[in-house]
């Protein structure tokens, strides 16, 4: 602080002697007790909403966490396909199943079964056909999971 | 009260306990009420902000680090109030002249002691408020904070956002100002 305002401040403490007869005001009783009851309904307003937000951040993590259990669950199943699953067997089995179904379309329509009368064999043929469909497209679905 | 003593009833007070709050209540309102009184010259509005103040003490409380002096803390809550409060009276353009009025009888306890000297003393004490009434509210402000906080020029600058240099020339030109006015009812 230079010397100046440090003279100045002097100067100024001695001049608030002025203020010395400046009458000290006190509150009502009733008034200082209205603000103790306000001061302590305050502090436990204040309390309960502390209780009520940690009864809701703890609810809220309970769902969080059955969420996450639930999801855990569902991926872990989803994964553990995904693992039993070889993903190189899966393909090669497709392509053969595919292969297969292929071959006997072909084999059916050029024989005209599709189109006219079919007999006994061409029954069993068509039956198998529709098998072979069925397992190259369960063969797909592994191909897909995997 | 001892700083130990101040130390552990904030420590209480920041956990909110009644009783703690209540204490800092007896404590400190005397010197709040003044303060507020003096700056709003309302004794209706001194005791309205008194417990805004405390209320607001109660609410921040916990955010309070005892580093400095808790004087310089709630005093700065009672004044930021008493400001706001004066800022929105002169939005609503009500000037504070009735308030003002108000502000010029003595809210002592009223000791009595001797007839004489009382009512002499009561006289000064009027005269002395009404004058104060009459100095700009930055004036009033700074000498008032200084009178019942008991706190240093320096702190009262921190507690204003004014330059120490500010806070001391608002000071001694108020001081002169009263002097002059006292001077002039005589």
């Amino acid at each position: 602080m230079s010397d100046e305002l440090h003279n100045l401040e002097q100067t100024v403490e001695q001049e608030m002697a002025l203020l010395r007869d400046l009458p000290a005001a006190t509150p009502r009783p009733e008034c200082l007790a209205q603000v103790k009851a306000a001061v302590v309904a305050e502090a436990g307003r204040l309390a309960r909403r502390r209780r009520a937000l940690w009864w809701t951040g703890t609810g809220l993590g309970a769902a969080a966490a059955v969420l996450l259990a639930v999801g855990w669950l569902t991926f872990g199943r989803h994964a553990r396909a995904i693992l039993t699953s070889d993903p190189d067997t899966a393909l090669t089995e497709w392509a053969a199943a595919l292969d297969e179904s292929n071959a006997r379309l072909a084999s059916l329509l050029n024989g005209g079964g599709m189109y006219g009368d079919v007999g006994g064999d061409e029954n069993a043929e068509v039956d198998e056909l529709f098998r072979s469909l069925d397992e190259s497209l369960r063969c797909f679905e592994n191909l897909e999971s995997g | 009260m001892n700083d130990t003593g101040l130390d552990e009833l904030l420590r209480r007070a920041a956990r909110r306990e009644p009783e703690a709050l209540c204490k800092l209540v007896e404590t400190y309102s005397p010197r709040v009420f003044g303060l507020l009184y003096r700056l709003t010259g309302s004794r209706d509005a001194a005791e309205d902000l008194l417990q805004e103040t405390f209320l607001r003490v109660v609410r921040v409380i916990g955010e309070y680090r005892h580093v400095g002096k808790f004087e310089s803390w709630l005093f700065r809550i009672s004044a930021n109030l008493a400001r706001d409060r004066a800022r929105r009276l002169v939005r609503r353009g009500e000037s504070g002249v009735a308030e003002r009025r108000d502000a010029m009888a003595s809210p002592g306890t009223g000791d009595a002691g001797n007839p004489a000297e009382y009512l002499a003393r009561q006289e000064m004490e009027q005269r002395l408020a009404a004058c104060l009434q009459r100095l700009s509210a930055a004036e009033r402000e700074v000498i008032v904070l200084r009178h019942y906080s008991g706190l240093a020029f320096r702190e009262i600058a921190a507690i204003l956002k004014i330059p120490l240099g500010t806070a001391l020339a608002r000071a001694h030109r108020a001081l002169q100002r009263l002097r002059q006015e006292l001077a002039d009812e005589d």
